[in-house]
């Protein structure tokens, strides 16, 4: 069973109302908005990066990335926008076993479990983000997200 | 630094859906610390499709 959340910064997030979240382009949202601390962890290990500066919404789409990528490839590399720190994520028959290059331990978790969950987060993150913002939602980037 | 590295280095294309392009290169000499506080050689930049610098860090 994974844990996955997040926090986002408030004074950073005070820092960009003056953003137009429709028409912000996607480097601008994966990169520089909505940046904070994201949650995950399991039985076995911590991933979590309470650095303050992680963009969550790209956080977020990349899982739901990878998640559909490990589908039919045996391996993917998630590297945070900042730093070279990274995830692993490895397929070993029906399970996904997560690692990082900044935290000891591994995570194993049924496939099917782990794109539950992801897909369940990235939903979660989506839907959050754009209900406190509601221009975000009208964003083309966002939109090919909604519902998904 | 991050003109050396665009030029010099090696690059290839963003990750998971992220916009832009990622160049990254080997300077032969420290040039800032890792995620676990070791020298570090490389540097990466990201570059946007405009072409602007959205990030730049060694590794």
């Amino acid at each position: 069973m994974l844990t996955l959340d997040y926090q986002l910064d408030p004074i950073v997030a005070s820092k960009q109302s003056n953003v137009d979240l429709a028409t912000a382009a996607p480097e601008t949202l994966r990169y520089d908005l909505f940046l904070g601390n994201v949650v995950l962890h399991g039985d076995g290990a911590d991933f979590s990066a309470s650095w303050g500066w992680v963009p969550v919404l790209d956080f977020a789409l990349c899982l739901k990335a990878i998640a559909e990528a490990l589908e039919h490839s045996a391996a993917e590399c998630f590297e945070f926008t900042e730093s070279d720190a990274a995830l692993e994520f490895r397929r070993d028959g029906k399970e996904v076993e997560v690692s990082s290059n900044y935290a000891p331990g591994m995570l194993r978790v049924p496939l099917p479990e782990f794109q539950e969950q992801v897909r369940g987060f990235a939903r979660r993150v989506i839907g959050e983000l754009a209900t406190a913002n509601l221009r975000l939602a009208a964003n083309p980037e966002i939109r090919r997200h909604l519902g998904s | 630094m991050i003109s050396e590295t665009v030029w010099k280095g090696t690059s290839r294309a963003n990750t998971f859906g992220r916009p832009g392009t990622i160049f990254e290169y080997n300077f032969g000499r420290q040039v800032g610390v890792d995620i676990a506080g070791k020298a570090a050689s490389n540097l990466r930049v990201v570059v946007s499709p405009g072409g602007d610098v959205i990030t730049a860090f060694p590794f």
